[in-house]
């Protein structure tokens, strides 16, 4: 089962409240860049306003009627959010008037504005002016309650930011879990057919939205492998059945007339008539073994643990004396305690198979074969024998292909369903090149 | 071995009259029946030794029968005899309580061998502690083999080879058997590995004695000979 923070659903709603988060923030930055637009378009008209007032009143009333309204304004804001600071001064920079106690970085000539620092140390935005030949003015204004202004809208935004993406990812994994529910049931019903569990449907079929389509789907493709599969074990008994009864017949016949024939060519032909009858039965069974194991693969119903140590070891000991009634040498190297879940029958026919390919081909006088089972499980089968050319070493294991070497011995498929019984207990069997010879290998599907 | 009474519950009847000319022929008495419901009738009712069975009966499968025969305590061994002959339908077949499974169509003298050995197993003394026959002995606990009191030495394989053989002593065993019996295989491998098995165990019952024992019957199998 897998966790919701590696589904997709998982994934999503990370993403979302990542976006969310990221909308937030960029908000809350143009809402900043904004604030202090409007503050400084503000601060220089008021500043600008002041300096302009007072240079009025200097023009008008003179040095000594500058001071005092500026020491009025100094009086009147005393305490206000936003103070304003003034310095009078003579050209040398010296104070003659205002709470400020330097003349700031500021040229009184070109009238420059800027943000400089007050007596006390805190920011304010001013602009100096030349109000005479030996006379300057710095008119400045503080700009707390802005700054403090940015810095609660800075807030809210954030934590409605971080509000909005608690809330996304709270409701998306709740949406996310019923949705996965939902998948997990239609995936479920396809790993039960997969074991072989034919019938299993998938859950929320009956719902008309997307997910409720894709049940339907998947039911109605699981009704149709599980007809297809019906249809072919119904076929394959049919065909089982209804061949072999004719067989049976034709055979029983010529079985009566061996009977009357007393020896002869007669004799010799009606055996042979009768062996081919059995040579059909048998490439009949194989054909219908390898669609069933080819069915089957991957299905693991009726699987059980095989102890394939004790099996190989067991045809090893069939085929033995074999080998050394022909000066065969033939080397068994199997280890202990080998299990895999599988058909034991089916399992003792793959290998039969291989090791009547290696007698066949590999079995002249002083020839060796070598079978052996490891870990893994790996089977291995191989012979000195002349081996199988590069470009055969896939075909072998078609239906009904045969080396031009052997002549039309065999029914061509002892490869093939040994290949597909390999296929359908997950296993791969290939050919490799034992030089010279040939060398068959069997194991599990993933190896390299 | 005296006639045994066999009821054979198959459809088609031509393959019934050449099964029930066989097995008369080999001295056995034939009851033959076409239906699953009426055979499973008389096997419940009847005193027979052994039963002959298809496995595609139009009414009942085979398989059904040998179920519900087993269901009411019926023992008598049964033989399947069926037109499916893969692998699996033989492992699907002993599953269900079969005792024996022979595919259509088959030698004659295999199903002759079958019937002898089925009715063989189910009758013979279960626990005797020693084979005996001729001058064979056939140790069962000990795994031991002796000729004429001469002990034979013989591979574990060799061994569970020469009992069934001497199981079966007088009669036929075939190459079928032996694979099953012996190998635990329920196919044939294209190389005659069975001839050569049987080979060497000859030589080993027959080398240093004067007088053979183990025949090989043409075409059909082996069988362990006194005279």
């Amino acid at each position: 089962m897998k966790t919701v923070a590696r589904s997709l659903y998982g994934r999503l709603t990370a993403a979302i409240a990542l976006v969310a988060l990221a909308a937030t923030l960029a908000l809350a930055l143009a809402a900043e860049l904004a604030i202090r637009d409007a503050r400084d378009g503000n601060l220089a008209r008021m500043v600008d306003t002041d300096l302009a007032g007072l240079a009025d009143i200097y023009a008008s009333g003179g040095r000594e009627e500058l001071a005092a309204r500026i020491r009025d304004r100094l009086a009147l804001s005393e305490g206000g959010a936003d103070a304003p600071h003034y310095l009078v001064a003579d050209a040398s920079g010296r104070p003659l008037g205002g709470d400020l106690d330097r003349w700031p970085p500021l040229s009184a000539e070109n009238s420059e504005a800027g943000f400089v620092a007050t007596a006390a140390g805190e920011r304010m935005f001013a602009r100096a002016t030349q109000l005479g030949p030996d006379l300057r003015l710095v008119v400045g204004r503080e700009y707390r309650s802005w700054d403090a202004l940015a810095a609660r809208v800075r807030n809210v935004l954030l934590l409605s930011g971080a509000v909005i993406a608690a809330l996304i990812v709270a409701f998306g994994n709740l949406a996310a879990s019923r949705l996965q529910r939902r998948v997990s049931g239609i995936n479920a019903a396809y790993q039960a057919v997969e074991r072989g569990e034919f019938d299993r449907r998938a859950p929320g079929a009956d719902r008309s939205d997307e997910l409720g389509q894709l049940a339907a789907h998947a039911n109605r493709m699981l009704m149709r492998i599980e007809a297809v599969v019906r249809a072919h074990r119904d076929i394959s008994d049919h065909v089982a059945h209804e061949l072999r009864t004719p067989l049976m017949h034709l055979d029983n016949r010529l079985l009566r007339l061996v009977e009357r024939a007393e020896g002869g060519e007669t004799s010799a032909l009606l055996a042979s008539a009768r062996g081919d009858i059995r040579h059909i039965i048998r490439m009949l069974d194989s054909l219908l073994d390898i669609s069933a194991s080819e069915a089957r693969r991957g299905d693991t119903s009726g699987l059980e643990p095989v102890d394939l140590s004790a099996l190989v070891t067991n045809l090893a000991e069939l085929y033995a004396d074999t080998a050394s009634d022909l000066g065969i040498r033939f080397d068994t190297d199997i280890a202990p305690d080998i299990q895999l879940c599988g058909d034991p029958m089916h399992l003792s026919r793959m290998i039969t198979n291989l090791l009547d390919n290696a007698f066949k081909f590999g079995g002249a006088d002083g020839g060796r074969i070598r079978l052996s089972l490891s870990s893994g499980p790996r089977l291995e089968v191989a012979d000195d024998g002349p081996g199988i050319p590069e470009d055969m070493r896939e075909r072998i294991f078609e239906r009904f292909q045969r080396l031009p070497a052997q002549n039309g011995h065999g029914h061509g498929l002892g490869l093939a369903l040994a290949r597909a019984i390999a296929a359908r207990h997950g296993l791969a069997l290939r050919v490799a090149d034992a030089g010279p010879g040939a060398h068959f290998i069997v194991e599990r599907e993933d190896q390299p | 071995m005296s006639g045994l009474t066999i009821l054979h519950v198959e459809d088609d009847p031509e393959a019934a009259r050449a099964v029930a000319e066989q097995l008369r022929r080999a001295g056995d008495e034939v009851e033959w029946t076409g239906t699953g419901e009426d055979g499973l009738r008389r096997a419940a009712a009847g005193d027979h030794d052994l039963i002959i069975l298809d496995r595609m009966l139009p009414d009942l499968s085979g398989i059904e029968l040998v179920g519900r025969l087993r269901d009411v305590g019926v023992a008598v061994p049964v033989l399947m005899l069926s037109a499916l002959g893969r692998s699996g339908d033989r492992t699907e077949g002993l599953d269900a309580g079969v005792d024996d499974y022979l595919a259509k169509p088959y030698e004659p003298a295999e199903l002759i061998a079958r019937v002898r050995a089925l009715h063989r197993r189910a009758a013979g003394a279960p626990h005797s502690a020693v084979l005996l026959f001729g001058d064979l002995e056939c140790h069962l606990k000990a795994r031991t083999a002796y000729r004429q009191g001469r002990h034979l030495a013989l591979s574990p394989k060799e061994f569970t080879l020469f009992r069934y053989l001497m199981e079966n002593a007088g009669e036929v065993v075939t190459r079928d058997m032996l694979l099953r019996h012996v190998w635990n295989l329920n196919f044939d491998p294209q190389t005659n590995v069975i001839d050569v098995n049987v080979g060497r165990l000859r030589r080993k019952l027959e080398e240093g004695f004067d007088r053979p024992v183990l025949e090989t019957v043409w075409g059909t199998g082996f069988r362990l000979v006194t005279r």
